[in-house]
C-alpha cells in the first residue's frame, strides 16, 4: 500500500446509480426526438456542448498547469486527468449530432426563404461549411484531444506505481506542446459547432468565451469534487484550506475573464451595429433579457463578490456551494448560447433540455468514475505531491 | 535554521535547474551588492551612453517645437491616414509599459518568486514608457496647450469632453495607470530608501534618501502596513493593466473600419502589449545585470522564465493573427477579406511578413533549452520583438486607414523626418531617463532580495525534511 493514500476500491454504486439516470434521460430524450426533433437535437446539442466543455476544460486546465511547472495543484490533479479521459466517450456521444446536421446547422442546406445576399455569404464560406470537412475537423478534434488526455493519464497513473521523474517531464513536454495544438482544435471546434449555429454571424473572440467558460466549469467541478471526496482511498482528505484558497482564488481569476471577454464581446458588437453581427447579441440580449440579466449578476456580480471573501474561500463547504451554483451558471450560459439559435424571438425550455442535460451528465459522470476505480485518487507517485500537500501561502 | 517549507523552486529539487539567487549572501552582503550601483560613479561607458541619448532628446527636442510650431501637417500623416506614427507610437510605448505591471503585480499574486529580482527594473521601466506614450496624443491634439480640456472640469466655456469617444476613455486609462504605477513603484522603493539613507556616506546623500523614504524605520508596524498596501495596490494595478490596453484596443475595435472592428482586440492587444513589454524587460536587463553587478540575483533563473513567458505572449499573439485572419475570410465580407488580403500582399506587405517574423518566428526559438540560455540570442530576439511590435501596430493603424470603404478615398502613407524624429527622439528620452534612475535607486529590490534568501533557506530545509523522509520510509 501507498503510504500517502490507499487506492479506490470504492464507489461502484455511484457509478451504477449514474449510468442509470444517463440511460434513462438520454431514453427519454430520444423519445422527445419522435414528438419535436429540431427541439430535441438543438437539447441534446445544449447538453453535449456543456458536458464535452467541461471534459475538454479539464484537459486545458491540465495541460496548463504542467507547462506552467505548477506544484501546488499536484494534490487536485487526478480528478482533471480522468474528466479529460472521458473525451473519447463524447466522440461517441457526438454521433447524434451528426445525424441530426442538418436540422441543427442551417449551412447544410440553406432555407429556401433566404435572401439572395445571404445565400451568396453562405457559399462563400462553402469551402469551409460543408458536411465531408466538418466531420474531418470534428474527427481530428476527437483523435487530438483523446490521445493527449489518455497520454496524460497513462503517464500519471504509470507515475504512481515507479514514482519515475522522467514521467514528470514527459507530461510536462506534452503539455507545453499540445497547448498551442489544443488552443487552435478548440478555437475551430467552438466556430464548427457553436458559432456556425448561425452561419453568418462572426465574432473573432467568441471561442475564447467559449473555452473560457469551459475553465470556469471544470474548475468549479474540481473544486466540487475535492470538497466532496473525503471518503476512505479519497484525494479530498489530503487537503487543506490553503488548497481550497488557492483554488477559489483561481476560480475567482476565471470568473473575472470569464466577464471580460463577455463584456468586450458585447460592447464591440453593440457599439458598431453592424447588421451581419448584431442579430446574434440581439436575440441574445433584448428576446432573452432575463437569461442575460440573470447571466449577468450570478455568472460574474455574485460570484466576484463572494470569491473576494478570503474565509469564504479556505472553507471547503462554503466554496463547493459557490462552485456549483457556478456549474449551474454555466449550463445556463451554454444553454443561452445555443437556444437562442433555435428561438431568437424568446426564451423557450424544452423538457428534453433537462432529459438531455441528465443523460449526457450520468453516463459521462459514469465513465469518469468507472475510470477512478482502482486507481490513487492522487498522484501518489508525482515528485512535487509533499511540495502541493506542504504548500504555504503567505 | 529556517522552519521547512517549500517556498521557492531550488535546485537539488527534481527538474530544476537554475537557482534564483547565485551563492547564499548575508543580508549585508545583499545590502551592500545592491547598493553598488548607487554608490558608484559612472564610468566612461555610462557618460556616453548619456551623451548618446541626449543628442538624440535635441533631436526629439528639435521634432517636437516643429510639430507644434507647424502643426499636424509636419507629419506625413494624410486624410484618410489621419492616425498614423503618433497613434503607433502611442500604443508602441504603452504596450511596453504593461510588462512592468505584469510583473510587478500579476507575477506578485500569482506568488512567483521569480519577480523579486526584477521587478524594480520593469516597474521602472512602465513609468517612463506611459510617460513617452503620453507625449503623442498631446503632441497630436495640434493644440497641446489645451490638453485639458481633454479632462472633464466644469469649465466657464461648458466644453465637456465627448464622453462617447474612445480617446477620452483614454486619457482616464492613462492617467489612472501612470499614477497606480508610480505609487505601487514609489511604495516598493521605501524600504530599499532606507536602505540607502542608512548606507549613505555623505550627510547630503544621507538627507535627500532620508528624505524620499518618508522617514521608514523599519518597524513591524510599518513592515506590516507596507505589506498590506502592496498587496493591495498589486489587486488594483491588474484589473487596471488590463483595462488600459483594453482600452487602447476599443480606440480601434469600436469604430467599423475593417482591419479595426474585431472583437478579439482587446485580448489581442493585451497579450500584445505584455509580449512587447517583455521583451523590452529582456533588452534592458541583459546588459543592465552585466554593467550593475547583478548577475548573483539576476540569474539565467530570471531569463530563462522571461523568455518562456515570451514564448508563451507571442503564442497568444500568433493565435490572434491567425484566428483574425481566418475570422476575416470566414466573414465572407468583401471589405474585410480584402483588407486582411492587402495586408498580405498589399503595398506595405513587407511589413505584415516582417511582424510575422519578428512575432511568431523568433519567439519559436524559446522552444529550445539552449537558446534561452544564450545571452546574445536572447537579446537579437527580444530586439526584433520590439521592433515586430512596432510594425505590428504599423500595419493595424497605418494600412487599414489607407483601405477605407471607398475606394476614391484609397491612399498612400509615407512619414517625415518629424516622424522619425519623434520616434526615435522618445527612444533616447526613455533610455536617458532609464540611466539616471538606476544611478539614483535601487535598481534590484533590497528587502524583497533578502525575503527570497529566506524562502530560499526555508525550501533547503525542506528539501532536508524531504530526503531524510524518503531515506528512512523505505525505497519507493
Amino acid at each position: 500500500m501507498n503510504p500517502v493514500l490507499p487506492r479506490f476500491e470504492g464507489g461502484q454504486r455511484l457509478v451504477l446509480g449514474c449510468a442509470a439516470v444517463g440511460t434513462l434521460g438520454l431514453g427519454l430524450t430520444a423519445l422527445g426526438l419522435t414528438q419535436n426533433t429540431r427541439e430535441t437535437l438543438f437539447s441534446y446539442h445544449f447538453a453535449f456542448t456543456y458536458w464535452m466543455g467541461l471534459a475538454l476544460g479539464a484537459l486545458l486546465l491540465l495541460a496548463t498547469f504542467h507547462a506552467a511547472r505548477a506544484r501546488w495543484p499536484t494534490a487536485v490533479r487526478r480528478p482533471l486527468e480522468l474528466g479529460a479521459a472521458t473525451l473519447p466517450l463524447f466522440a461517441l456521444l457526438f454521433v447524434p449530432v451528426v445525424l441530426g446536421l442538418s436540422p441543427l446547422f442551417p449551412w447544410v442546406h440553406p432555407p429556401a426563404d433566404l435572401p439572395p445576399h445571404a445565400r451568396e455569404q453562405l457559399l462563400a464560406k462553402a469551402p469551409y461549411l460543408n458536411v465531408p470537412f466538418f466531420l474531418v475537423r470534428t474527427v481530428l478534434y476527437f483523435t487530438v484531444w483523446s490521445a493527449v488526455a489518455w497520454l496524460l493519464l497513462h503517464w500519471s497513473t504509470r507515475q504512481d506505481e515507479s514514482g519515475d521523474v522522467d514521467l514528470t517531464v514527459r507530461q510536462r513536454r506534452l503539455s507545453a506542446g499540445g497547448l498551442p495544438v489544443l488552443g487552435l482544435t478548440t478555437s475551430f471546434a467552438a466556430v464548427d459547432w457553436l458559432m456556425s449555429l448561425e452561419p453568418r454571424w462572426v465574432s473573432s473572440v467568441f471561442s475564447a468565451y467559449f473555452f473560457i467558460g469551459t475553465w470556469v466549469g471544470a474548475l468549479a467541478l474540481l473544486v466540487v469534487v475535492a470538497a466532496s471526496a473525503r471518503g476512505a482511498g479519497l484525494f479530498g482528505a489530503l487537503l487543506g484550506p490553503t488548497h481550497f484558497r488557492l483554488l477559489g482564488t483561481l476560480l475567482f481569476a476565471f470568473v473575472c475573464l470569464w466577464a471580460y471577454i463577455a463584456f468586450c464581446q458585447y460592447m464591440l458588437i453593440w457599439v458598431a451595429d453592424l447588421p451581419e453581427e448584431v442579430p446574434w447579441v440581439l436575440a441574445r440580449t433584448e428576446h432573452w433579457r432575463p437569461v442575460a440579466v440573470v447571466l449577468v449578476l450570478g455568472h460574474f456580480a455574485l460570484p466576484f463578490l463572494l470569491l473576494l471573501q478570503r474565509r469564504l474561500k479556505a472553507d471547503r463547504r462554503l466554496l463547493a456551494v459557490v462552485a456549483l451554483w457556478l456549474l449551474a451558471m454555466h449550463a445556463l450560459d451554454t444553454w443561452w448560447l445555443v437556444m437562442p439559435a433555435l428561438h431568437p424571438e424568446r426564451p423557450t425550455l424544452h423538457w428534453t433540455s433537462l432529459t438531455a442535460f441528465v443523460g449526457v451528465g450520468g453516463i459521462a459522470a459514469a465513465a469518469a468514475l468507472w475510470l477512478a476505480r482502482g486507481r490513487y485518487t492522487a498522484p501518489v507517485g508525482d515528485p512535487f505531491l509533499l511540495h502541493s500537500l506542504k504548500v504555504k501561502v503567505p | 535554521m529556517a522552519r521547512p517549507a517549500p517556498s521557492a523552486p531550488i535546485p537539488g529539487e527534481p527538474l530544476v535547474e537554475l537557482p534564483l539567487l547565485e551563492g547564499r549572501h548575508t543580508d549585508a552582503e545583499l545590502t551592500h551588492s545592491l547598493l553598488y550601483p548607487v554608490d558608484r560613479r559612472g564610468g566612461r561607458a555610462f557618460w556616453a551612453l548619456v551623451l548618446l541619448a541626449l543628442a538624440g532628446v535635441g533631436y526629439f527636442l528639435v521634432s517636437v517645437v516643429v510639430t507644434v510650431l507647424v502643426g499636424i501637417g509636419a507629419w506625413g500623416n494624410n486624410i484618410p491616414v489621419a492616425w498614423a506614427f503618433g497613434i503607433i507610437n502611442f500604443v508602441w510605448w504603452i504596450g511596453i509599459g504593461h510588462a512592468g505591471t505584469l510583473i510587478s503585480a500579476i507575477l506578485l499574486l500569482l506568488q512567483q518568486k521569480w519577480r523579486s529580482s526584477i521587478n524594480r527594473i520593469a516597474e521602472t521601466m512602465t513609468l517612463f514608457a506611459v510617460m513617452m506614450a503620453a507625449m503623442f496624443p498631446l503632441l497630436h491634439l495640434g493644440r497641446p496647450w489645451f490638453f485639458y480640456w481633454l479632462a472633464p472640469y466644469p469649465s466657464t466655456t461648458r466644453t465637456w469632453p465627448q464622453f462617447r469617444s474612445a480617446l477620452t476613455w483614454d486619457m482616464a486609462a492613462i492617467t489612472t495607470y501612470f499614477t497606480v504605477s508610480f505609487l505601487f513603484w514609489y511604495l516598493g522603493l521605501l524600504p530599499d530608501l532606507a536602505s540607502a539613507r542608512d548606507a549613505a556616506r555623505s550627510p547630503r546623500k544621507r538627507w535627500w534618501y532620508g528624505l524620499a523614504c518618508l522617514g521608514w524605520r523599519g518597524s513591524a508596524r510599518h513592515w506590516y502596513h507596507w505589506r498590506v498596501g502592496y498587496l493591495l495596490l498589486a489587486g488594483l494595478a491588474t484589473p487596471l493593466v488590463v483595462s488600459v490596453h483594453t482600452l487602447v484596443s476599443f480606440d480601434f475595435a469600436i469604430s467599423q473600419l475593417p482591419g479595426w472592428h474585431s472583437t478579439i482586440f482587446p485580448p489581442y492587444f493585451v497579450a500584445g502589449a505584455i509580449f512587447s513589454g517583455l521583451a523590452m524587460v529582456l533588452t534592458l536587463l541583459l546588459p543592465a545585470r552585466r554593467v550593475l553587478r547583478l548577475t548573483h540575483v539576476v540569474t539565467m533563473a530570471h531569463v530563462d522564465a522571461l523568455c518562456r513567458l515570451l514564448l508563451v505572449t507571442g503564442s497568444i499573439v500568433a493565435y490572434a493573427y491567425l484566428h483574425e485572419h481566418f475570422i476575416a475570410w470566414y466573414s465572407a465580407s468583401t471589405f474585410e477579406r480584402s483588407i486582411y488580403h492587402t495586408f498580405r500582399t498589399g503595398p506595405f506587405a513587407p511589413i505584415f511578413w516582417l511582424t510575422v517574423f519578428c512575432n511568431v518566428l523568433v519567439p519559436q526559438l524559446f522552444w529550445s533549452r539552449r537558446l534561452r540560455r544564450n545571452l546574445v540570442v536572447v537579446w537579437v530576439a527580444a530586439l526584433l520583438v520590439n521592433v515586430g511590435m512596432w510594425s505590428e501596430r504599423f500595419v493595424i493603424i497605418a494600412v487599414s486607414l489607407t483601405r477605407t470603404q471607398l475606394p476614391s478615398a484609397w491612399a498612400g502613407y509615407s512619414p517625415t523626418w518629424v516622424d522619425w524624429g519623434l520616434l526615435s527622439g522618445s527612444i533616447s528620452l526613455f533610455l536617458l531617463l532609464f540611466l539616471v534612475t538606476v544611478k539614483v535607486v535601487p535598481p534590484v529590490p533590497i528587502s524583497e532580495t533578502k525575503e527570497l534568501q529566506r524562502q530560499v533557506d526555508e525550501a533547503e530545509a525542506f528539501l532536508r525534511e524531504v530526503e531524510a523522509t524518503r531515506g528512512g520510509g523505505g525505497a519507493r
